[in-house]
């Protein structure tokens, strides 16, 4: 009966400890194969995108690049379809995902998600003049329409597109226009001057992400995100 | 004790006799609470469109989606059933509730189902694979999760997807794409579907159209000859296809060097040289992306007049039996291209392409098409319409 007792304490025990977790070698494996494998869909201007000699540009890949120098490390790109970035880390086909990945929860339990290095939500922006008054034009059914409209119900006029709006914007028939981050840039041609004023209306994060085990890569990858935080690398884009 | 206490407490049980038998299950949100049946009306039969209801929870959702492909007027419907949803714990464990919900409202509101399979559980690929890693020792595993959903749903499915994209690494487990090995996976899949059912129509998986040939991906035509090659001929009663336009207009010629909607003549064409003529195509993912930072997007006008011509287009093919529109609304906000497929945005307004479509196919012939060549911001044209490159830089 004693020795029953015993082999159950023993089984409880075990219960509670859990299965030993594997060590978590994740970042000592990227510094010692000196690369930060970077998986991202380089198609998406100005985020990530080819340019013409074929090196991938943007501000995902200096992000990565930065974020592999503070390891230690150079940053390696592969460009896949963004249809197959979860695929790539989860298969250790890469260390992790920087492409404009805004966190899903539905897969935080294969995935950890590091703090947000960029948002791409809606904001007011302006060439000139004094946007505080006057009209708003905002895309119809855009990612900034509802909160443009909760902020400033009686100043929203509604554009097909950005496009439309950004031109409304050149011709004078508004003094403010809602956009997404990353297209203050794309739009820079058309509307010069043209920079955003105060924070987005929405947050939409971006963020790095890695295999949910990967704890240890995390980390160091956050840290490196706060120390280019504090030195004002990541005010890109705006 | 007292009589009345005794009266008072059989009260009180019947009560919660009543509560539990009658009250209880309809507050149960996975309970099937199904509308009177319906009927789709159309003018044109082969429309279809691709929901996104693996990860829609609320019945409400799931049946308001499928009213709204009805009053679109299409008549058929693909949706994504992952094995390891309905079997995520183990082989003897099976779970049908959320698969349940969406056949049998699918089937109430008249549409033609197509399922689509596969996607795999944890315990039937080694430790960090992808969803999508199968080995030929769980073959059989996976040979009987077919059986068993085309068993259930026998007479509700018009028709069974074996796979996704096996052409593309990150479909086929993170390995290289592997036809001869697909091969063998169609060929266990459809001897068990007609064993469960002999009617059940079997197709072959979609390709992604894609001009690559590498370990990444390989071009959907050579992919397809290979699949030929193979043996799979007698393993599939049809083939299911994906066809984009990215940056193109739904009529430009298809070329072997090219992605655009027409590229699906070109994998008939493979179908006929290897004989196999008789069976149908079923498009079942195509349409155009608006998305403004996608280089591969239209611009919005473009995407809704791109669509409804491709619509048109498509009834011309006589080999054709569905042309499902990529993706019908998904039950979040994404904040990414995934965003500018839709239909119908997350809160079930509709897009004005579902509104062309519509009119469409409630016969109005004067559906306003007009041909606008402004390109969208933010596009770039280096890629001439192809799948990226897929490969390494530093």
């Amino acid at each position: 009966m004693k020795h029953e007792s015993v082999i159950i304490a023993a089984i409880l025990l075990l219960a509670a400890c859990g299965v030993p977790a594997r060590p978590d070698l994740s970042l000592e494996r990227v510094q010692q194969a000196g690369v930060l494998r970077v998986a991202l869909d380089a198609s998406f201007p100005p985020l990530e995108s080819v340019a013409p000699d074929g090196r991938i540009q943007g501000i995902d890949p200096h992000v990565a690049s930065a974020v592999a120098g503070q390891l230690g490390v150079r940053a390696q790109f592969l460009n896949i379809s963004s249809d197959g970035l979860k695929a790539a880390v989860l298969a250790g086909q890469a260390d992790a995902i920087v492409s404009s990945f805004t966190p899903v929860r539905e897969w935080s339990h294969e995935l950890g998600y590091s703090r947000s290095y960029y948002d791409a939500g809606p904001v007011l922006s302006a060439a000139s003049g004094d946007a505080r008054q006057g009209l708003i034009g905002v895309e119809a059914g855009g990612d900034g329409e509802a909160p443009a409209r909760r902020r400033w119900p009686d100043r929203i006029r509604l554009y097909a597109t950005s496009q439309d709006a950004v031109e409304a914007l050149n011709h004078g028939a508004i003094t403010g226009v809602v956009l997404d981050v990353p297209d203050i840039s794309l739009f820079a041609a058309d509307a010069p001057g043209l920079h955003a004023i105060g924070r987005p209306l929405e947050s939409v994060p971006y963020v790095v992400a890695v295999r949910k085990a990967d704890r240890l890569l995390l980390q160091a990858i956050d840290a490196a995100l706060a120390d280019m935080k504090a030195s004002g690398e990541l005010e890109i884009g705006r | 004790m007292p009589r009345a206490v005794l009266a008072i407490a059989g009260v009180g049980v019947a009560w919660l006799l009543v509560w539990q038998l009658l009250v209880t299950p309809w507050r149960d949100p996975n309970r099937l609470r199904l509308p009177p049946q319906q009927q789709v009306s159309t003018a044109v039969p082969i429309l279809g469109v691709h929901t996104r209801l693996t990860d829609e929870v609320e019945q409400s959702k799931i049946r308001r989606t499928l009213e709204m492909v009805r009053r679109m007027g299409a008549q058929w419907d693909v949706e994504y059933f992952p094995w390891n949803y309905v079997q995520r714990h183990g082989v003897g464990e099976w779970d049908w509730t959320h698969a349940d919900l969406v056949v049998d409202h699918a089937q109430r509101q008249g549409l033609k189902l197509i399922a689509r399979l596969d996607s795999v559980p944890v315990w039937a690929r080694p430790r960090d694979t992808a969803y999508s890693y199968l080995d030929p020792s769980h073959y059989a595993d996976f040979g009987n999760f077919v059986y068993q959903f085309v068993r259930r749903y026998r007479g509700k499915v018009a028709a069974y997807v074996i796979w996704n994209e096996p052409n593309v690494s990150y479909e086929w487990g993170v390995r290289p794409p592997d036809p001869e090995a697909y091969a063998q996976l169609l060929k266990v899949a459809y001897q068990r579907a007609k064993q469960a059912d002999s009617q059940a129509v079997v197709l072959a998986a979609p390709l992604a159209p894609t001009l690559e040939k590498s370990n990444l991906a390989l071009d959907d035509l050579d992919y397809l000859d290979r699949l030929y090659d193979a043996g799979a001929a007698p393993y599939f009663d049809g083939l299911a296809a994906h066809t984009y336009g990215w940056r193109n207009p739904p009529d430009q010629a298809p070329s072997a060097g090219a992605v655009n909607l027409r590229r699906v003549e070109l994998l008939r064409q493979v179908m006929v040289r290897h004989g196999d003529g008789g069976k149908m195509v079923y498009v079942t993912e195509t349409g155009w992306n608006d998305y403004p930072r996608w280089i591969r997007a239209v611009s919005p006008s473009q995407r809704t007049d791109y669509t409804v011509e491709a619509v048109r287009l498509a009834q011309s093919w006589p080999w054709l039996a569905a042309f499902c529109i990529w993706e019908f609304r998904l039950p979040t906000v994404t904040h990414t291209y995934n965003d500018a497929w839709y239909l119908v945005r997350t809160d079930f307004s509709p897009t004005p392409v579902y509104l062309a479509l519509r009119r469409l196919a409630a016969g109005n012939a004067s559906v306003k098409v007009k041909r606008e060549e402004k390109p969208s911001v933010g596009q770039a044209s280096s890629l001439s319409g192809a799948e990226g490159p897929a490969n390494w830089a530093a």
